[in-house]
């Protein structure tokens, strides 16, 4: 066993242990989301890299796949179950149209993961990758998509933003489980964000819920603004809302969504 | 076994037991859900750890299959509960 793997997955573990105290301790369930949709996904994903740093090189890509897996879906799957218990159920919101990559990035981003999901880079995982890509991206396409812009450079930057807050917020997280009760007092805040697209305001509230004290209730693409649940309000969580958003929306241009396009 | 791999799992282990003393109490619908939600995604982590302590490559799908099931049934769970309210 590598020792890199193995401080990893302890580390990992750790996390996660504090992530289900969280769960036990806090007062109320939307409290009790930030322990499971944080520290948890953020330990997870450590003790999956740490798995795979042990297996070898030819595992390493699957379990980073995994472990890309619960980040960006531990977000998602919190602001479902924070839905369903946030005080104010909030009005019917207009859905904007959704974005997406051309289909040649996404075939090929497709064949990507179809490849490390096996392991080995061979012709015949390659071209199981294009024939599987090119089948999803041919039934999931929409005539109705925009398409998705990235700029590089802004994304790298916003990445490394994320992943420093990231480190943080598991910190709040893991010292409102493990410390006294007077470190958790939620509070619901209405953040008003900067101009940027639609996907970057989807980013953004992802990446939210992922990042400081706080997770995305609701989003309103037409005031623009992200209605947040903070475990211990300040200024600075605030601030990092529109930090956020304003680095997704250098990311990902485009046009602010408006009346006529809304479905 | 090693000191690291009775830690690392026993840490999972009870991250997993707390979980489902979490999804026991409840009260609501919603605290038992991201518990199962935990619950499952520690269980993966575990899964993950145990074939990279055994060299067990096989399971690896499982590890992925766990993670698949952890996020469909609580965004199905949470939009379900979501609508019952609206009604």
């Amino acid at each position: 066993m590598t020792v890199v793997g193995g401080v990893l997955m302890l580390t990992g573990a750790a996390l996660t242990v504090i992530a289900a105290v969280g769960v036990l301790r806090f007062p109320d369930a939307l409290s009790r989301l930030h322990a499971a949709a944080k520290a948890a996904p953020a330990g997870i994903a450590l003790v999956m890299v740490g798995a795979g740093a042990t297996l070898g090189p030819g595992r390493f890509g699957f379990t980073v796949l995994v472990a890309l897996f619960h980040v960006l879906t531990a977000p998602v799957a919190a602001h479902a179950l924070g839905r369903a218990v946030r005080p104010d159920p909030g009005s019917e919101i207009p859905i904007p149209p959704p974005a997406a990559l051309s289909r040649g990035a996404r075939i090929a981003g497709l064949a990507a993961v179809w490849v490390l999901l096996w392991g080995d880079f061979t012709v015949a995982s390659l071209a199981g990758g294009v024939v599987a890509g090119t089948a999803v991206g041919l039934l999931t396409t929409r005539p109705d998509t925009e398409p998705l812009r990235i700029r590089p450079g802004a994304a790298l930057r916003f990445i490394a933003v994320f992943l420093a807050l990231m480190v943080r917020s598991t910190l709040v997280v893991a010292a409102a489980a493990l410390g006294p009760a007077r470190l958790v007092a939620p509070a619901i805040h209405r953040i008003r964000v900067g101009p940027g697209s639609t996907p970057a305001l989807v980013a953004a509230a992802n990446a939210v819920s992922l990042t400081p004290g706080a997770l995305t209730l609701a989003v309103d693409p037409m005031e623009r603004t992200l209605t947040v649940h903070l475990i211990r309000p300040d200024e600075r969580e605030l601030e990092a809302v529109v930090r956020l958003h304003a680095l997704t929306a250098a990311a990902l241009p485009g046009a602010p969504v408006t009346e006529e396009r809304t479905t | 076994m090693t000191a690291v791999t009775t830690i690392t799992l026993g840490l999972l282990a009870a991250a997993i037991g707390i979980s489902l003393g979490a999804a026991l109490r409840g009260p609501t619908s919603t605290d038992r859900m991201l518990a199962v939600d935990l619950l499952l995604v520690a269980l993966s982590g575990g899964l993950a750890a145990a074939a990279a302590f055994t060299g067990r490559v096989a399971l690896l799908p499982v590890v992925l299959s766990v993670s698949l099931v952890a996020f469909v049934g609580t965004v199905v769970v949470g939009r379900t509960l979501e609508r019952e309210r609206r009604r």
